[in-house]
């Protein structure tokens, strides 16, 4: 196929059109992937995307979802394009893979790639990834906080393929169903993924009838220069110069007396971002350790987040090439083989928050204060009295930071992760659990002229039997700082409160056993405040005092709220 | 070969010949296997077997390996060809599985099958069985004594073909490579065992190149028919009866305060026998649970050790046999239980057996052993960042019997490993053997006194590891017999760098640095008979020898020894 690079030669609509067309695809895709589901992180949890890819491995479109998924698929594409060319591809080939060092993420997340092709040609890939439920490992749930090999964590899965010709992997499937503690549920999920990306196929396919594959391939290259373009632009607006953050993980979950610091220096010149993370902490022996599609994915959605606030500029690849990175080997964001990594998420939350609290230097008004900054992962797996297996979890969340203009959110998911909490019926329903409370925990925002967004206060009891939980907590140690006289949110905590009344603190990150009659109850954590407290107007502190977000007391202390 | 009729119109003279080339076939599998291999447990402790099966999956041949493997082949031959029927086999295929809900006994055993063509028929299959170095899952070396559950222990492989016409299953080799510690060393030792089952199936041609197929296979009838008969006739001879027995472990790995019991009932009825474990503790928490692979290993020992060592060993022999395993129990454990620490459970499956076929062949069966294979594991990186794996076994002593002390520091029934030389742990990764020696007075005093057990110390010497610790016999120890008295109990300890001392509790994952050592003593076998009638000189030699110290004998052998010597 010839090809012309004419980019002033296509009609802006047509392109507009076509560009409109792509993210619907996506969104269909995402909607397939989530409604066939058949595990509570994806069904409730949203923990799943679906994207789209040019054949040189560059995001052509991206359904609203996990802003991390859909970078970290990233480096998936390209080791697929590195190790299968896309002239050795068929159609009906479906590839499959999640293993951390060869491009992956942790490995719950597995990705599923299909090349899609029309009149004999390759036009793109699809390319979903769902976290699964269970991929084995040392504990239900596969994210294990005290994991020191990426061994314990689960089954690897290097680039395989899954489909060949349209006939699934037999041997494959047959190892995957025999690894993983709900062999059901992650075919399930799988399946899902296949019918998500043919759904995409389908849909590329109808677009190339349409237009014709040259054209297409034109369009796509089109879309592609004119976001880079914008967001080159968009940065050639912030003021150049080298701004650095630093933040810290409270421990690793296997070492727990050692804060970890992640650092990161952001050089912006002529349009151009570098973000340099020399400084941040070497690898940790426990599961915290980041892969870099997880840094990179941070960097992607913090570049989104500055250059694009008025949502403009069209999400795709072209807008991450003014980005570089530097990830030291052997450190935190990028770690030596076979470090665990199944906990990053909770690193790359906080590579989020530093990326950004780098930025806020640069343009103040833009970035608010640090957030909540977690998500808490709580996974149930056990045995029911009558000997049915389970394994589910629930995903909490803290408050976002306050701004300049405005108070922070209350319990919601600020950055990069963008999941769900799981609806007291339908943790009920999975694993016997009952939900006491589910409220707003007071005083947790961090006081400002703009209050932090407040966190969570959870309550569960298990009901039957015994169960291995994993709780995956942070900011226990180090709360999310405020900006501008703006003070700190509140820390997170957590607590077993054991059937004979003994309480048990968990120390931010904890694989433990609890039976019938044991309560666990989380605070998550509050966002930072903004301005200093002391000028938040009167009326306010009084509305949050009526509202239960402040007590009087804390209103006396903080806020000199008489 | 005694008492037994000829059938009829087999030449009895080509029927001995063939029989003995089958063993010697096997014989030659087992080197190639051993001798090909990467891993210190296979080079060294030998923990790898081979044997021909026939095409119906009975065993007609087997190496002097472990025997424990070579009947646990037996289920895992029956699973692969219930998932590929023979009919579906080609030649140039092989098979692998390792699932122990699927017929196999621990994830790191993981059996090769290969069928064997002659004409385009198949006429029996080659099998190796390796116990691997790592498999993955959460400590190296793949048998943490604190799993919960199977699917922590590594990589579960369902039967799967492993080649077809000579080309590896891409898809399998790729998910082993990246699921497991030491590829290069995974790769090494199933390489050995698919050398291992191609040697078989070419001298089997080379056999029926001289005799032809089809008398080949009335030929492996023929004697699978011999020694069921012979061992029919052995059971026979046998007094009827039931016959009970018990033996407790130490604990679980993870509940260790708890101590298990086997029970086992052995019914000898005409010329069958039955082993009843009814009785036997519930399934355990920890990962010492075995499956029916287990017993069935234990029983068809059993019967081995105590019928004419001469009938020939296949499948044949263990027909007149049967089980009855309660299910939920440690020997019939339901999924998804943890099994990886399943040998300590078979040594005293094993031990009871004997003990209570002891009762009805006293002169067969010697006082109890001591009935543990001490297994340690290291696992981490050396100085230039290698990761190795590399492991320990150390036996304990044999028991006494009507006629002889106990051997000193031997394996004595279904597991039969090999040391570890202090060259080739010194070699696999960054330790140092300090000591190996026997125990003195750690052998059961008796007329005849059972076999010491050793105690071996190790250090560490650079960088850091996560150990296994696998032991048993710490809190229990098995009786002596007709007078004679227990072994010593098994104990371990790590002095630590800085001069703590930690006792390793049976069963410990933990992690050492440079400078801690180890120090592992195994347990004594019992002793036969009462002290006090050892001769005097018996007893002085073991003075002499060191195997027991004056005040021992003072205090133990006061009637035949006196108080002063």
């Amino acid at each position: 196929m010839t090809r012309t690079n004419g980019c002033s030669t296509l009609d802006p609509i047509t392109v507009e059109v076509i560009r409109n067309k792509l993210d619907g695809i996506a969104n269909e895709m995402e909607l397939t992937l989530v409604r066939s589901a058949f595990s509570t992180i994806v069904k409730e949890g949203l923990d799943a995307s679906a994207s789209i890819f040019t054949l040189e491995g560059e995001t052509l479109a991206q359904a609203i979802a996990i802003p991390i998924h859909l970078v970290t698929l990233l480096p998936i594409v390209r080791h697929l394009l590195e190790h299968k060319p896309v002239s050795e591809m068929n159609d009906g080939d479906v590839f499959v893979m999640n293993d951390p060092y060869l491009g992956g993420t942790h490995l719950p997340d597995i990705a599923v790639l299909m090349p899609v092709f029309h009149d004999g040609e390759p036009i793109a890939i699809c390319a979903t990834m769902t976290h699964h439920q269970d991929v084995g490992g040392m504990a239900p749930g596969s994210t294990p906080t005290n994991a020191t090999e990426i061994f314990q964590e689960g089954l690897r899965i290097p680039l395989l393929k899954l489909m060949d010709g349209g006939q699934i992997n037999e041997t494959f499937m047959a190892i995957l169903r025999r690894n993983v503690r709900i062999p059901d549920i992650v075919t399930g999920d799988l399946m899902a993924e296949i019918s998500a990306c043919s759904i995409g196929a389908r849909r590329l396919k109808e677009v190339a009838g349409s237009y014709g594959n040259t054209f297409l391939l034109d369009v796509f290259d089109e879309l592609l220069d004119r976001s880079e373009k914008m967001t080159r632009e968009a940065l050639r607006k912030i003021p150049e110069g080298t701004y650095s953050y630093t933040d810290y993980l409270d421990n690793d979950g296997v070492d727990l007396d050692r804060k970890v610091p992640i650092t990161v220096t952001a050089r912006i010149t002529d349009g151009t971002i570098e973000l340099d993370f020399e400084g941040s902490s070497l690898q940790v022996r426990g599961p915290f350790n980041c892969v870099p599609s997880g840094s990179l994915a941070a960097a992607c959605f913090a570049l989104r987040a500055i250059t694009d606030r008025d949502q403009l500029i069209p999400n795709n690849g072209g807008c991450f090439r003014p980005l570089s990175l530097k990830l030291p080997p052997g450190t935190i964001v990028n770690p030596e083989e076979p470090a665990p990594v199944g906990c990053r998420t909770s690193t790359i939350k906080r590579v989020t928050s530093v990326v950004l609290g780098a930025l806020r230097e640069a343009v103040p008004e833009q970035v608010p204060a640090d957030p909540g900054g977690e998500v808490v992962i709580l996974h149930f797996g056990g045995r029911r009295a009558d000997g049915r297996g389970f394994v589910t979890s629930q995903i909490l969340i803290g408050g976002s930071g306050a701004a300049k203009t405005s108070d922070g959110v209350d319990v919601i998911e600020t950055d990069a992760t963008n999941c769900m909490n799981i609806p007291a019926e339908a943790l009920e329903l999975e694993a016997p659990v009952r939900v006491h409370r589910a409220s707003l925990a007071p005083d947790s925002g961090g006081p400002g002229e703009r209050r932090g967004g407040l966190g969570a206060w959870l309550e569960y009891e298990i009901l039957d039997g015994e169960m291995t939980i994993t709780y995956r907590g942070e900011r226990h140690f180090c709360q999310a700082a405020g900006a501008e006289k703006g003070q700190a949110g509140g820390n997170a905590s957590a607590e077993i409160v054991r059937g004979d009344g003994s309480v048990h603190t968990i120390p931010s990150k904890e694989v433990a056993r609890m039976r019938a009659g044991d309560r666990l109850i989380i605070r998550t954590a509050g966002g930072g405040g903004f301005g200093d407290p002391r000028k938040r107007p009167r009326e306010e502190v009084r509305g949050d005092i009526e509202n239960g977000k402040v007590t009087a007391q804390a209103a006396t202390r903080s806020y000199g709220f008489e | 070969m005694a008492g037994t009729t000829i059938h009829h119109g087999v030449d009895p003279i080509l029927l001995e010949v063939i029989r003995n080339k089958l063993d010697g076939i096997a014989e030659e599998m087992e080197m190639t296997l051993v001798r090909s291999a990467f891993s210190v447990i296979v080079k060294e402790a030998l923990d790898a077997s081979a044997s021909l099966f026939t095409i119906t999956g009975e065993p007609l041949a087997q190496s002097c390996a472990i025997p424990a493997h070579l009947s646990m082949l037996i289920p895992m031959v029956g699973a692969i060809l219930r998932d590929h029927p023979v009919e579906t086999m080609q030649e140039g295929d092989a098979y692998l599985m390792n699932d122990p809900y699927d017929g196999a006994s621990h994830l790191p055993d993981v059996a090769v099958v290969m069928p064997v063509f002659v004409d385009g028929r198949p006429i029996a299959l080659s099998a190796a069985l390796t116990h691997h170095q790592d498999i993955g899952g959460m400590a190296p070396a793949s048998v943490p004594t604190n799993a919960t559950e199977i699917f922590q222990e590594g990589l579960r492989l369902p039967p799967l073909r492993l080649l077809r016409d000579g080309d590896f299953n891409d898809t399998l080799i790729a998910l082993l490579k990246r699921n497991v510690r030491l590829p290069e060393v995974f790769m090494g030792d199933l390489n050995a065992q698919i050398a291992c089952c191609s040697t078989g199936a070419r001298r089997l041609k080379d056999l029926a190149d001289t005799y032809g197929g089809n008398l080949l296979r009335a030929l492996f009838g023929e004697l699978l028919d011999r020694s069921e008969r012979m061992v029919r006739n052995a059971i026979t001879a046998l007094p009827d009866g039931t016959y009970r027995y018990e033996l407790q472990m130490d604990n679980d790995g993870v509940d260790l305060d708890r101590r298990l019991t086997i029970k086992v009932a052995v019914t000898i009825s005409g010329d069958e026998m039955t082993f009843d474990f009814t009785g036997t503790s519930l399934q355990a928490r920890g990962p010492i649970n075995a499956v029916p692979a287990g017993a069935l290993g234990a029983g068809c020992f059993a019967i081995k050790a105590i019928t004419d060592p001469s009938i020939p060993n296949n499948g044949g022999c263990f027909r007149p046999l049967h089980f009855e395993l309660p299910e939920g129990s440690l020997v019939n454990p339901r999924e998804p239980a943890p099994v990886s620490c399943r040998s300590v459970t078979l040594k005293a499956i094993v031990g009871c057996a004997l003990g209570a076929l002891r009762k009805a062949a006293p002169d067969r069966v010697p006082a109890d052993a001591s009935g543990q294979l001490m297994l340690v594991h290291f696992g981490g990186r050396n100085r230039a960042g290698k990761p190795y794996i590399t492991s320990q076994l150390l036996a304990g002593g044999a028991g006494a019997s009507h006629r002889l002390d106990g051997v000193d520091v031997i394996e004595t029934d279904v597991t039969n490993c090999m040391n570890v030389p202090a060259e080739a742990l010194e070699m696999s990764g960054p330790l140092r053997v300090h000591s190996l020696r026997l125990r003195a007075d750690s052998g059961g005093a008796g007329t005849h006194r059972g076999g010491l057990g050793c105690e071996q110390t190790i250090e560490m010497l650079d960088g850091e590891a996560i150990m296994t610790y696998r032991g048993d016999r710490h809190f229990w120890v098995s009786p002596g017999h007709a007078g004679g008295q227990s072994g010593a109990a098994a104990a371990g300890w790590i002095e630590r760098a800085d001069g703590r001392r930690e006792e390793m509790p049976s069963k410990l994952v933990t992690r050492v640095t440079s400078g801690d050592r180890i120090t592992i003593c195994t347990a004594g076998g019992a002793g036969y008979g009462h002290p006090n009638y050892r001769p005097a000189k018996d007893v002085q030699a073991d003075i002499d020898n060191g195997k027991i110290s004056r005040e021992a004998a003072t205090a133990v052998y006061r009637q035949a020894w006196g108080t002063t010597g």
